[in-house]
């Protein structure tokens, strides 16, 4: 059945080595994938030098937005965009503004977001109820946008923060239309998803969001609910809260207090 | 995490590779092995001429090596074991490093975030430089207002090692007073909001750039003499 042995020639050898060579190179080239994801289990560097103490196992964020105090100064949104570049006529947060008359006729609007604060209107009835009602991504719990995502661009972190890797982001915006409270946006620019990250790079340093530190009525509040005495964390468990759409039932964690059936 | 799966999967082919490269012939054939169409494909490897080919056909008899058409079976698994290390020299050039490592996406994601600049410093630095201001506005009914939100984010003022880098903008104008104090129906109706004209006797567009700080220093707005005209 064996058919003896081809005499090694030198044509032979090289070619035997050359195809050698061949399969050596094919087979190193998948070890590295292997070993790089084994071995960084055990190093995690989500840290790095810049909060080297940061820990997000030690967090988990809230956000409290009390509709009763805000005033509607739009200083908010202005913060918002100085400190995460955000692209004019976009908005990681907004104000909407909500009057309604005695027979349920509803006025809303939220001109530039806010942003410049907001003018007397006409709104043609007499307005027996009004309020602000700031708006932000929810950092959803069960997210419909990361949900969505082909490419693992968007995700959520452990403290419960919605992020977009603008790097991995090819754009196609599904995550934009995922989203029930339009929080997100295509950046005009890089063409990618963009949205509120409750400022991560401030609050893991021990800074509040922008727009938390620039509100001057505390009606933005952010927390962390794995402190003991944390103030939004008492809030939440004493008094009376709602969220966002919670017929969605997508869990946000941006809590509202004082919110009026007409906001959506 | 992914090792797992990685490992099976590859298992899984390997399964599938025999499968496609072992005829059906008789388990208790001894030479079972020697006529594999693995163990020829191996020969082949290091003889050229080892691939099966019909034997010489004598008149009238016509004998069919079971390894006849096994060729085909070298072709596809030869095409399938490059498409394979293709598809995963192409993959590992694709996937980034930190992917997978805490979830469905790039962990150095994580420290790319982070590592954003920060514009507005903490409400307490400015006092580091202007104690007498920071003391004024503490005391005052503007002290919930942090100072960048009327000037601007305490980084265009100061650079990350401290020096000056620019004056900062100081904005007189009464829109930014009214920004917060303009009588809206929306607005909580305990916080201080002025009519406009019954407050200053003019309109709106009238207000000239400094009109409100004639009387309300920003600092500390209660007028001087404790009480509105």
């Amino acid at each position: 059945m064996t058919k003896p042995l081809e005499p090694l020639t030198r044509r032979n050898f090289v070619k035997k080595g050359c195809e050698l060579a061949a399969s050596a190179v094919l087979f190193l080239g998948i070890l590295p994938m292997k070993t790089a994801r084994g071995s960084s289990m055990t190093t995690p560097h989500n840290n790095d030098s810049d909060s080297p103490q940061y820990d997000w196992e030690e967090h988990l964020y809230a956000f409290l937005v009390d509709t009763r105090k805000c005033i509607g100064c739009g200083i908010c949104v202005k913060a918002c965009r100085i400190e995460n570049n955000v692209p004019e006529g976009f908005y990681r947060t907004w104000v909407e503004r909500y009057e309604i008359s005695e027979r349920g006729e509803v006025y809303v609007d939220s001109p530039k977001g806010g942003q410049e604060g907001f003018t007397p209107i006409e709104p043609g009835f007499k307005t027996t109820k009004g309020f602000f009602v700031p708006k932000l991504c929810n950092h959803c719990d069960n997210t419909p946008c990361t949900q969505v995502c082909p490419v693992g661009a968007s995700y959520s972190t452990k403290e419960g923060v919605v992020l977009v890797d603008s790097k991995r982001c090819i754009g196609c915006g599904y995550c934009v239309q995922a989203c029930p409270y339009a929080s997100r946006y295509l950046h005009p620019v890089t063409k990618t998803a963009d949205k509120c990250t409750w400022c991560y790079h401030r609050i893991t340093k021990g800074l509040p969001p922008a727009c938390v530190q620039a509100c001057p009525v505390g009606a933005r509040q952010f927390g962390d609910l794995k402190k003991e005495d944390d103030p939004v964390r008492k809030v939440l468990a004493t008094e009376r809260i709602s969220v966002l759409q919670m017929e969605k039932l997508t869990k946000p964690n941006c809590y509202y207090i004082g919110l009026d059936k007409e906001v959506r | 995490m992914h090792e797992q799966p990685l490992r099976q999967w590859l298992a899984t082919l390997w399964r599938f590779i025999r499968w496609i490269c072992t005829p059906e012939i008789c388990p208790r054939d001894p030479e079972r092995l020697l006529r594999s169409p693995i163990a020829a494909f191996f020969r082949s490897l290091t003889t050229r001429e080892s691939l099966p080919s019909a034997p010489p056909q004598d008149k009238g008899v016509t004998v069919t090596s079971p390894m006849k058409h096994t060729k085909h079976y070298y072709r596809i698994a030869a095409f399938l074991i490059g498409a394979i290390f293709l598809f995963l020299i192409v993959r590992a050039f694709l996937i980034p490093k930190s992917f997978g490592e805490f979830g469905f996406y790039r962990a150095d994601n994580l420290s790319e975030q982070k590592r954003l600049p920060i514009s507005f410093a903490a409400r307490g630095d400015c006092a580091a430089c202007h104690p007498d201001i920071a003391t004024r506005h503490q005391q005052g009914p503007h002290q919930p207002v942090q100072c960048q939100n009327c000037h601007a984010p305490l980084t265009q003022h100061i650079a990350g090692d401290g020096t000056h880098k620019a004056p900062m903008p100081i904005n007189r104008a009464s829109a930014l007073c009214l920004r917060c104090h303009r009588a809206l129906p929306s607005r909580p109706t305990e916080f201080p909001q002025i009519q406009i004209v019954e407050h200053t006797g003019l309109a709106e567009h009238e207000l000239t750039e400094g009109f409100c700080i004639q009387c309300h220093h920003p600092h500390d707005p209660r007028p001087a003499g404790g009480k509105h005209p």
